[in-house]
C-alpha cells in the first residue's frame, strides 16, 4: 500500500475472512458467517458490503458474479478475490502488530483510584 | 423475505452491489425461516435492513465521487448555467403562466406588505416618550355626534388641566401658523403653540440651544422660537449660529432659542416648522375656542384610571358653572393607546387588513395551482428524459430554477411596487384623522412577504418536479391516477369560486366609483368652471378694523391687464362653508330651525362665476360697513323661508343673536354636489359688512389660468410684499384636488379589482388546465372511440362554468351588499345602478369563459394514440 494508508479494523477483518474462504467460497453472507464464527462479532451484512466495495476501489480485491439461484429468488451470488496489493495490505498490517506486540508482556494493571 | 423490505432494499442500496446483497439476505431469511422460525427471521430481516441504511449510502456517495474524479467545481458551475438556460427557456415557452404567476405572486406581495406595513404604523407607532403608557390625553366629545375631538379650550385646561393631583406635569399645544418674511418670499408655515413642559412629556431634549421655559410664557415676554429639525437644515443649512438670530413672524421678531429633534415630526407634527410659547391667559375667556391637545404624565404611583376619574370630577365641576357655554361637550382623558388612531381609521385598516390577507392566501394558492398543472403537463417529457437516462439530479434542477426564478422576480417587482403602494398610501391617509401616521416598509411584513413569494412557487413547484423525476422501478411502485387530488379538486373549486366572488365585488364598487368620479367631473354648469384662477389668501389682520389690504387689492386687480374680473369669496363653491341656523322675520320659528350655508362674497363675485341673478340685485358698494345689513339669498332659500311670497325686501336672521339681515336679491342655485337635486339653502353676505381673514381669490382671465401664477402673486404683493400667496390654481384643478382623497382611494380600489379579476382568471385556468391534464388518458380514450372534439371541449367547459356561475351568484349578492354601503360615497349614479352590475358581470363571465377555454381546446388537442400508449 502507498503513501502508508492501512487497513480500518473492519476492512482488516472481511479481509482475512475472505482470504481463509478463498475465491470459490466467499461471497457475502459467507464473509458474515466466518467472521462471526471465529471471532464471534455480529456484523451485518451492510457493514461487510462496504468495507468491500472501500476495498475493491483500491484495488485490494476483485470481485465477479456467479449464477443465480432458486433460494436467493434469482439472484445472483457476488464472489471476492483477494489481489496482490490485498496480500501485501494483509501481511504488513500482521507485521506492524507483530512489531508492537514482540517482547510485550501485559500484566494486570490496577490503578489505585 | 417480506415485501416491504425488498422494496426498501430496491430503493435503497446501490445498483452494483444490489442483486448479489438482497440475493444474500434472501437466503439467510428462508435459512433462518426453517431452522428457527418465521418470526425471528422477520427480526433478523429488520436489523439488517436498519444496519443497511449507513453503508448504502456511504456506498452511494462513494460511487458518485469517483464517476467524475477530476471536475469538482467547475462542472458544477458548467452544470448550472446550463441548468438555467433551460429554465428560462422553458420559462419563456410558455409566456402566459410565468407573466400571470410572476404578476399575481408580486402584487399580493405588495398590497400585503403596503398595507400592514401601514397598519403597523399606525397601530405600533413609535413615540418618542420612553412611557407612553405613563402618558394620558384629554379629549373632548361632542354629544350629539359622538364625534372625539382631541382639543380642548384653554379655559378648560386652566380650569380641568393644570392642577391635576394625579399628574406630575401636564402640557398644551395648539397648532397654527405664521407668515414668515424676511427669508425669501413671504410664506406662511406650520406653526405650534406650546407650554414648557411639552416636549419634556414627549420625550423629547431640544437638539441645541434650549425649549420652552416658564418666563417665555408670561404674557409681554420677549418672543423666542423654537426650530423644527426639518425647517433648520432646509431653510438654514443646519447652521449652527442660528441659535441667537432673529426671524419675524406675523411682523414681530423672534429670536431663535433651540431647534427641536426630528423625533417630533410624525403625524400630525410632521408639518410643523416653528415651536412658540403658548401664552394661556391670552383667550382663555372663550370656552368655545377649543384648539388645545392635552397630554399629561402621570404620577408614578398613578394609574389612567384615577386620572380618568378626577378628570370626570372636574369637568363636572366646569360644567355646573358654565351650562351654556359646555353643553353638549364633555371632557374625558384617555390613555396613549386609546389616544394613538381614530376608531374609523382602526376599523377601515382592519377591513383591509383581512381582505389583503386573504388576497395573498389566494395568490399563494393560484400559485400552487399553476404549478401543479404545468407539472403534470410536463410530466411526459420529464418521464421521456428520465428514460433516456438522465438523472433524477438533472431532471429535478432546471424545474428548482424556474421556481426560483419565477419567485426571485415575484420577489423584486414586490419590492418596488410595494415602496410605490406605500407612498401612495400615505400620502391617501394622510387626510384621515390617525394622529400618528409613520410608515415605512416594515421589514418584518417585507420579510415574510418575501420569503412566502419566495417559499410558495418553489414548494409547490417542487412537488409535481418530484413525481416527475421519480424513475418507477417497478409496477408495484407505479402511481397511477389522482385520487387523491380529487378531494382536493373540491377545494380548488371552492377557492376559485370565491375569487370570482370577490372580483365582482371589487369590479361592482370600482365601477361605481369611477361612475361617480366621472360624473363628479362632468358636472352641470351652474357657474363657469373654465378661465377662472384661484389663489388662497389668509390676513388674520384683516378682520380687524383699518385693514384695507382686501379692498386695494381689488383695486390692484382691476388694472392688471388679461385680468377681466376678480373677486374675493370665503369658500369656492364646492368646498364647505359655513353652515348658520336662519330664521324669517315674522314667522314663527320651528323648534328646530333650518340651516343654510353662508358664503361672504365681494361686489363681483356673480360677475365671475357668471352665476345668474333671478331677482333683485347683487351686493354692491352701497352695502358698506355702516348701510344696512344686506344679503342675497338662492332661490332653494328663498323657496324654504318664504315660499309663498317673493323673497326680497323680507329679512332673516342667523339665530336669536344675529342681526336682521335685508334680502336684496335671489341668485340661482349652485349645486354642491352634482348628483343632488335639491341644492341646499345659501345666502351671500358681503364683505364689507362680515370681514374675513381666510379668503379664496378668484379671478377669470384670458388665456390659459395655468399661466397665471406670476401674475397673481405680483398683483398680491404689490399691494403688500409680505402677504403669502397659497395655492395658486386654475379652478378645475383646485376642485380636483380637493377631492384628491376619493380619487386615490377609487384609484386603489380599481387596482384590486383588477388585480381580483386577474387573479380569479388565473385560478379557473390553472384549475381547469390541471384537471385537464389529470384526466388525459380519458380524453384520448374518448376521442379514440370516436367523440367529437367538441363533447371533449364541452365537457372540460362544463366544470369550469359551475364554478363561475356559482362565483358569480355568490359575487352579486355580495356586490348588492357592498353597494348598499357605499351609499354616501357615490355621486350621480344609484348605488345599485343596473348598468354598472350588468357590466361587471359580463366582464367576469367573458374573461372566466376566456380562461376556461384554452385548457378546454387543449383536452381536444390529445393526441389520443399518446393518450392510449399512457395506458
Amino acid at each position: 500500500m502507498a503513501k502508508g494508508e492501512n487497513l480500518g479494523e473492519l476492512e482488516h477483518v472481511v479481509l482475512l475472512a475472505l482470504a481463509r474462504l478463498g475465491a470459490e467460497d466467499a461471497y457475502g453472507m459467507a464473509i458474515v458467517d466466518e467472521i462471526g464464527v471465529r471471532t464471534g462479532r455480529d456484523v451485518s451484512v451492510g457493514a461487510v458490503y462496504s468495507a468491500l466495495d472501500r476495498m475493491e476501489r483500491k484495488g485490494l480485491l476483485a470481485s465477479e458474479i456467479g449464477d443465480p439461484s432458486p433460494e436467493r429468488g434469482g439472484r445472483a451470488r457476488r464472489f471476492f478475490a483477494l489481489r496482490d496489493p490485498g496480500r501485501e495490505a494483509l501481511l504488513e498490517t500482521r507485521r506492524s502488530f507483530e512489531a508492537l506486540w514482540d517482547g510485550l508482556d501485559l500484566p494486570k494493571l490496577d490503578v489505585a483510584p | 423475505m417480506p415485501p416491504w423490505a425488498t422494496r426498501v432494499l430496491t430503493l435503497l442500496l446501490p445498483a452494483r452491489q444490489r442483486e448479489a446483497w438482497i440475493g444474500d439476505l434472501q437466503e439467510r431469511f428462508q435459512h433462518l425461516s426453517i431452522t428457527r422460525s418465521r418470526k425471528a427471521a422477520r427480526r433478523w430481516i429488520r436489523g439488517q435492513v436498519l444496519r443497511s441504511v449507513g453503508p448504502a449510502l456511504s456506498m452511494r456517495w462513494r460511487a458518485r465521487r469517483d464517476r467524475e474524479p477530476d471536475h469538482s467545481r467547475r462542472w458544477t458551475l458548467d452544470r448550472l448555467v446550463t441548468d438555467l438556460r433551460f429554465a428560462l427557456r422553458s420559462l419563456r415557452k410558455s409566456p402566459a403562466f410565468t407573466a400571470i404567476t410572476v404578476l399575481t405572486l408580486a402584487l399580493a406581495m405588495a398590497v400585503n406588505t403596503a398595507i400592514f406595513s401601514l397598519a403597523s404604523g399606525i397601530f405600533m407607532a413609535d413615540l418618542p416618550m420612553d412611557e407612553p403608557d405613563r402618558i394620558g390625553f384629554v379629549w373632548g366629545r361632542d354629544d350629539a355626534t359622538g364625534r372625539t375631538l382631541l382639543s380642548v379650550s384653554k379655559a378648560t385646561y386652566l380650569d380641568v388641566v393644570r392642577d391635576l393631583s394625579t399628574v406630575e406635569a401636564t402640557s398644551a399645544m395648539e397648532q397654527g401658523s405664521r407668515v414668515l418674511t424676511g427669508i425669501g418670499d413671504p410664506v406662511r408655515i406650520g406653526a405650534a403653540a406650546i407650554t414648557p413642559r411639552f416636549l419634556s412629556i414627549w420625550g423629547v431634549e431640544p437638539r441645541l440651544g434650549r425649549g420652552i421655559s416658564d418666563e417665555d410664557v408670561v404674557p409681554g415676554a420677549e418672543p423666542v422660537v423654537l426650530l423644527s429639525h426639518g425647517f433648520w437644515s432646509r431653510s438654514l443649512g443646519r447652521d449652527p449660529e442660528a441659535l441667537g438670530r432673529t426671524i419675524t413672524l406675523d411682523g414681530r421678531r423672534h429670536t431663535v432659542v433651540g431647534i427641536v429633534p426630528p423625533e417630533m415630526e410624525f403625524g400630525g407634527m410632521s408639518g410643523t416648522d416653528l415651536w412658540l410659547p403658548l401664552v394661556l391667559e391670552e383667550g382663555s375667556d372663550d370656552r368655545l375656542a377649543r384648539t388645545l391637545m392635552v397630554t399629561v404624565r402621570l404620577r408614578p404611583d398613578a394609574t389612567i384610571p384615577q386620572l380618568q376619574a378626577e378628570v370626570a370630577t372636574r369637568w363636572q365641576g366646569v360644567e355646573d358653572r358654565f351650562p351654556e357655554e359646555t353643553r353638549g361637550w364633555t371632557v374625558e382623558a384617555r390613555s396613549t393607546e386609546a389616544s394613538l388612531v381614530n376608531e374609523s381609521a382602526r376599523t377601515v385598516l382592519l377591513l383591509l387588513g383581512i381582505i389583503v390577507g386573504v388576497v395573498l392566501l389566494i395568490a399563494c394558492v393560484n400559485t400552487a395551482n399553476m404549478l401543479l398543472a404545468r407539472g403534470t403537463r410536463r410530466a411526459r417529457d420529464l418521464a421521456v428524459r428520465a428514460a433516456l437516462g438522465a438523472g433524477r439530479g438533472a431532471i429535478l434542477r432546471p424545474l428548482l430554477l424556474e421556481s426560483l426564478l419565477v419567485s426571485v422576480a415575484a420577489t423584486a417587482l414586490g419590492l418596488g411596487l410595494s415602496s410605490a403602494l406605500l407612498d401612495g398610501l400615505t400620502t391617501l391617509t394622510r387626510d384621515v384623522d390617525a394622529m400618528f401616521t409613520m410608515a415605512e416598509i416594515d421589514l418584518r411584513v417585507l420579510a415574510f412577504s418575501g420569503a412566502l413569494a419566495l417559499l410558495a412557487p418553489v414548494v409547490f413547484g417542487l412537488v409535481p418536479a418530484l413525481r416527475a423525476s421519480r424513475v418507477q422501478p417497478s409496477a408495484d411502485l407505479g402511481e397511477r391516477g389522482d385520487g387523491g387530488s380529487r378531494r382536493f379538486g373540491r377545494v380548488r373549486s371552492v377557492l376559485v369560486g370565491a375569487q370570482v366572488a370577490l372580483a365582482m365585488v371589487a369590479l361592482v364598487v370600482g365601477g361605481l366609483l369611477v361612475r361617480s368620479g366621472i360624473e363628479l367631473q362632468r358636472l352641470s354648469g351652474d357657474y363657469r368652471r373654465d378661465g377662472i384662477v384661484t389663489a388662497e389668501l389668509l390676513r388674520p389682520a384683516a378682520a380687524e378694523e383699518g385693514d384695507r389690504f382686501y379692498d386695494a387689492l381689488l383695486d390692484e386687480m382691476e388694472g392688471v391687464p388679461g385680468l377681466e374680473q376678480a373677486a374675493l369669496v370665503s369658500d369656492l363653491p364646492r368646498r364647505s362653508a359655513a353652515v348658520r341656523p336662519v330664521e324669517a322675520e315674522g314667522r314663527p320659528a320651528p323648534d328646530a330651525l333650518p340651516r343654510a350655508f353662508e358664503t361672504v362674497a365681494t361686489p363681483r363675485y356673480l360677475d365671475v362665476m357668471e352665476i345668474p341673478l333671478l331677482e333683485g340685485r347683487w351686493l354692491g358698494v352701497e352695502d358698506g360697513p355702516d348701510a344696512v345689513p344686506a344679503a342675497v339669498v338662492s332661490r332653494a332659500m328663498a323657496e324654504l323661508l318664504w315660499p309663498d311670497e317673493g323673497a326680497v325686501g323680507r329679512r332673516f336672521r342667523t339665530g336669536p343673536e344675529g342681526p336682521w339681515l335685508q334680502v336684496v336679491g335671489v341668485a340661482a342655485d349652485v349645486k354642491r354636489r352634482p348628483d343632488l337635486v335639491s341644492s341646499p339653502p345659501h345666502f351671500y353676505r358681503p364683505l364689507a359688512q362680515s370681514p374675513r381673514s381666510a379668503l379664496s381669490l378668484v379671478a377669470r382671465v384670458r388665456g390659459e389660468p395655468e399661466t397665471w401664477g406670476a401674475g397673481i402673486r405680483d398683483a398680491v404683493w404689490a399691494v403688500d410684499p409680505d402677504q403669502p400667496v397659497d395655492g395658486v390654481l386654475s379652478l378645475r384643478t383646485a376642485e380636483f384636488r380637493d377631492r384628491s382623497v376619493t380619487w386615490a382611494i377609487l384609484g386603489l380600489f380599481v387596482l384590486f379589482a383588477a388585480f381580483a379579476l386577474v387573479m380569479a382568471a388565473a385560478g379557473i385556468y390553472a384549475v381547469v388546465s390541471y384537471s385537464v391534464a389529470s384526466r388525459t388518458s380519458e380524453f384520448g380514450i374518448r376521442l379514440a372511440l370516436g367523440a367529437p372534439r367538441t363533447r371533449v371541449r364541452a365537457m372540460v367547459l362544463r366544470q369550469g362554468v359551475a364554478v363561475v356561475a356559482m362565483g358569480t351568484a355568490v359575487g352579486l349578492v355580495g356586490a348588492w351588499l357592498a353597494a348598499g354601503l357605499m351609499g354616501g360615497m357615490v355621486v350621480g349614479v344609484d348605488s345599485r345602478d343596473p348598468v354598472t352590475f350588468a357590466a361587471v358581470a359580463g366582464l367576469v363571465l367573458a374573461v372566466a369563459l376566456v380562461a376556461n377555454w384554452v385548457p378546454a381546446v387543449r383536452a381536444t388537442r390529445v393526441d389520443p394514440m399518446r393518450a392510449l400508449r399512457e395506458e
